[in-house]
């Protein structure tokens, strides 16, 4: 069966369906709880503004534009509450470091077919490097990165979202993918 | 090394399913050949891989904490205001309909040629009479707030003095009644 477009959905929620919101939710939370993940580098503060924007797009969703896609207002508001979360954090004066720690890492540990002391090491340095890697790219790049892997968004809902023409995003996600590359050329061998 | 560099975006294009059918039989040629954009090429895949496998899992009960955190929408409000507002705009027109329908019938029996005029003319006399009766009852009400008012300023200080703190109290109380409640989660996001 196919699943129901977003834009229906919407309409069912405005017709008194709330069930249908949980659809909407279920199908965008993982994107977008990761993709915030990138941009403010802390798993509990991510879940917590996902849930925000999700409460946020709900109150609004009767001035959401059918021109557009459901999908690039989403992102585009989680990308706003997100820029607010970083300057409330700036006024607290807490380091956008401060959750460089362990706990972090786990969350980067890669699943692996196999097992062994010398494997798990190994997708433990990974993770990190992927980690440091993705951190250490430009603004611009990191964001476009993590809206195509993290947030799943195709690359026509990336062009809408950032207001750039189609072929810029391409080749902008095609160079952050051979930084990326160049810098974990030492994980990505045999 | 500028072929190297086209064979390179193709490469990242059919990873992403974007490289034309054409495209992807030429780059399938030059692989076959080249050993470097072989070697390129399982870089890029394991490049996916790991992005791919690099997301973080869901809190435990994240949607049913949303769903459970969701408010009255706006919208939803002003649906259930358009409905009220729908009943009382029925109930009106019902009640107007009923009084034409029995101001037709006294017509018919006073004037039995012109039940209509009949009934205008009474409404006519009605209104005018209900004009007099509410001119003489505002007059009446506005002699006896003077009388009052006489009496208050004619009293000892103390009563004036409790009469203005109670006018006050009634005064913010309503204020406070009016004045909407805003909050921050209530503010719609940009959609900018």
């Amino acid at each position: 069966m196919e699943p129901r477009p977003d834009e229906e959905l919407v309409r069912a929620v405005l017709d008194g369906d709330q069930d249908a919101f949980g659809d909407l939710v279920d199908r965008y939370q993982g994107r977008l709880v990761n993709y915030l993940y990138r941009l403010l580098r802390n798993t509990d503060e991510a879940h917590d503004v996902a849930q925000e924007v999700f409460i946020k797009v709900y109150q609004a969703l009767d001035r959401f534009d059918p021109r557009y896609r459901f999908s690039t207002w989403l992102f585009r508001v989680g990308q706003n509450a997100a820029i607010d979360q970083i300057r409330k954090r700036r006024l607290k004066l807490v380091s956008l470091h401060r959750q460089d720690d362990g706990e972090e890492g786990r969350d980067w540990e890669l699943p692996s077919g196999e097992r062994g002391p010398y494997r798990e090491v190994r997708n433990l340095e990974r993770g990190a490097a992927i980690r440091q890697a993705i951190a250490g790219l430009p603004d611009e790049y990191r964001e476009l990165i993590s809206l195509r892997h993290f947030g799943e968004l195709s690359y026509d809902e990336i062009a809408e979202l950032k207001e750039m023409p189609l072929g810029t995003v391409k080749n902008k996600l095609f160079r952050g993918r051979q930084m990326l590359k160049a810098q974990l050329s030492g994980f990505l061998t045999d | 090394m500028g072929e190297h560099t086209t064979y390179l975006e193709w490469l990242d294009q059919e990873l992403e399913g974007t490289l034309p059918a054409e495209a992807a039989g030429q780059l399938a040629d030059h692989l076959a050949e080249c050993a470097g954009c072989r070697h390129e090429r399982r870089h890029l895949v394991r490049l996916h891989e790991a992005l791919d496998e690099a997301t973080i899992p869901l809190r435990e009960g994240f949607h049913a904490g949303v769903m459970a955190a969701l408010p009255a929408a706006p919208w939803q409000r002003a649906t259930r205001r358009r409905g009220s507002y729908r009943l009382a705009a029925a109930l009106l027109v019902a009640l107007a309909g009923l009084s034409a329908a029995l101001l037709a019938l006294a017509g018919a029996e006073v004037a039995p040629g012109a039940p209509l005029a009949a009934a205008a003319s009474a409404v006519v006399d009605l209104l005018a009479v209900s004009l007099v009766a509410g001119a003489g009852l505002l007059a009446a009400s506005w002699s006896g707030v003077g009388l009052a008012v006489g009496e208050i300023f004619s009293a000892s200080p103390g009563i004036l003095v409790g009469c203005a703190l109670l006018l006050t109290f009634l005064v913010l109380l309503l204020a406070t009644m009016v004045r909407r409640p805003r909050t921050a989660a209530a503010r719609s996001p940009r959609h900018d």
